[in-house]
């Protein structure tokens, strides 16, 4: 009982902890991406999309609006997580959290909460700047919020991963630089992946983030390049995997006591 | 100081800036190799092939020019802020400034520093660009010297930007929120012929426009400016932050409190 009632204050605690941070921060945490994405609208939406002509049957602005949404959504989330975490360890404010009587999977639901958050806030403002260039036609809601969520919360516990493994500032960008950005614009964000030669469109199936930008996609315009239910059961999975192996994780301790 | 001290000064401080930078290489040179190539890749080879000719030639040409040009300012300056702010963060750019090192020679040090890792970078870049199509360099006097003179402008822009720098987030407001727009809407990606009339006059108010144009002038022989106002440009800009960067090392309270 009384240990209920500790988690009952635990959980919000970290959770509004993680949220102010980044809200206090605003001009780092979430103007940046509004602007490299109103860029690429301009540039790769308008401008070249005009000479681009229609992908998949839509214009190459419908077509990139979902890839770009997800884009800012999963490094956000990322970002958010490893930043707070990796700073917590740093300043040593970490241990104080350790000796608490809190029990690993609330203090990671707060991290992810808080990953998630940001993750979301993102994506609308990602969205009604796309509104802003164009009509936005959503032809299932449920699938864009979904999808939004379940990216979020993926790259959140990917991000505490990161963090946790994280000896200095380096470490905590050379996933997001080397892996994440690759991974994301070779995940069909700009183009469909049957212009591909055969070799490379097999490759770019085993490819995890071409499912979520696909589920995306169908979700805002219905096209859709693979199967709905295996990405969101790949989805699925890999907050199963991740969530596991955080906590697994911090049973052990790794990286974060000695 | 004689001349060999003189020697000696700004050498070890071109010495230091250069093995910074190849020291934390992982952060310094592969990032920007690996933002290029997908570049190339997908706005060059997929995307490119349906946007057809730009400005007479091939996209993936058409954009090297401007994505090479991307690399080298991008670097130039995050090269120099981030170095001067850790020494003035550190405080050990007092050890510099107590020193007989003339201000000058401390301001030109850091800019060879910042303009070695631009061309380094812009040189690698260039060498990805091969695998993406063949350059052909139209007037390679012009290409080397605009690569080297914006190299310098924008060593010398993130001079002041770490001068004025009071903490870690200054450091990357500039570079956000000013850079990145200024060179996407530099014409790294199209030619402001697309434009309309509006935006393209508006357009002609951006320096960057008129560097990426000159290189791509350098190298394709193409421009949609002037080359001669370009220069003209690119000059006023270096000898305008060169002397604001002398007057701050000797008077700004950031340095000297």
């Amino acid at each position: 009982m009384e240990q209920c009632l500790n988690n009952w204050a635990a959980f919000p605690t970290i959770f509004r902890g993680e949220v102010k941070r980044f809200l206090s921060i605003w001009l780092e945490t979430l103007v940046p991406s509004a602007i490299s994405l109103t860029l690429y609208l301009i540039i790769f939406g308008n401008l070249i999309g005009d000479r681009v002509g229609s992908m998949r049957g839509i214009s190459y602005l419908e077509f990139i609006v979902p890839g770009l949404i997800m884009l800012s959504v999963i490094m956000s989330a990322y970002e958010n997580v490893t930043f707070s975490l990796y700073m917590a360890k740093f300043e040593h404010c970490i241990e104080e959290m350790l000796i608490a009587p809190i029990p690993g999977y609330v203090m990671l639901a707060g991290y992810i909460a808080g990953g998630v958050v940001r993750g979301l806030i993102v994506g609308l403002m990602a969205l009604a700047i796309c509104a802003a260039f164009g009509s936005i036609k959503i032809a299932s809601p449920a699938i864009v919020l979904l999808t939004l969520i379940m990216a979020s919360a993926i790259f959140s516990m990917a991000g505490f991963i990161n963090a946790l493994f994280a000896n200095n500032f380096d470490d905590v960008s050379i996933i997001p630089t080397f892996v994440l950005t690759p991974l994301i614009y070779l995940g069909g964000v700009f183009y469909a992946i049957d212009m591909l030669p055969d070799f490379w469109r097999h490759l770019s199936l085993l490819n995890p983030i071409l499912y979520i930008i696909n589920a995306a996609r169908y979700g805002f315009t219905g096209i859709i390049e693979v199967n709905l239910s295996l990405a969101f059961a790949m989805m699925s999975s890999f907050m199963l995997v991740f969530f596991f192996t955080c906590l697994w994780l911090l049973k052990r301790g790794v990286g974060l006591r000695s | 100081m004689s001349f060999y001290e003189l020697w000696i000064s700004f050498s070890t401080i071109v010495i230091k800036e250069v093995r910074r930078f190849l020291r934390i290489w992982v952060q310094t040179l592969i990032p920007p190799i690996i933002t290029m190539a997908l570049y190339f890749v997908i706005f060059g080879n997929l995307i490119g092939s349906r946007v057809g000719d730009m400005g007479g030639f091939d996209y993936v040409a058409y954009i090297v020019p401007g994505l090479i040009m991307m690399s080298v300012i991008t670097n130039s300056y995050s090269n120099v802020v981030s170095s001067f702010y850790s020494a003035k963060f550190q405080n050990q750019i007092e050890e510099v400034l107590v020193s007989p090192t003339p201000n000058f020679l401390i301001l030109v040090g850091y800019i060879v520093g910042g303009v070695a890792r631009g061309l380094i970078v812009g040189f690698i870049v260039t060498l990805v660009s091969l695998f993406f199509t063949d350059l052909h360099i139209a007037h390679a006097g012009i290409m080397l010297s605009v690569v080297v003179l914006t190299s310098i402008l924008f060593a010398l822009a993130g001079f002041l930007n770490a001068i004025y720098a009071k903490n870690f987030d200054d450091i990357s407001i500039i570079p956000n929120f000013v850079l990145t727009p200024l060179t996407y809407l530099g014409g790294v990606f199209y030619s402001i012929d697309l434009l309309p009339e509006f935006w393209r006059n508006l357009s002609l108010i951006n320096p960057i426009l008129y560097m990426v144009n000159a290189f791509r002038f350098g190298v394709l022989g193409v421009s949609d400016i002037d080359v001669v106002t370009a220069f003209g440009v690119i000059m006023l800009f270096i000898l305008a932050f060169f002397v604001l960067g002398l007057y701050l090392l000797k008077h700004s309270k950031g340095l000297r409190s």
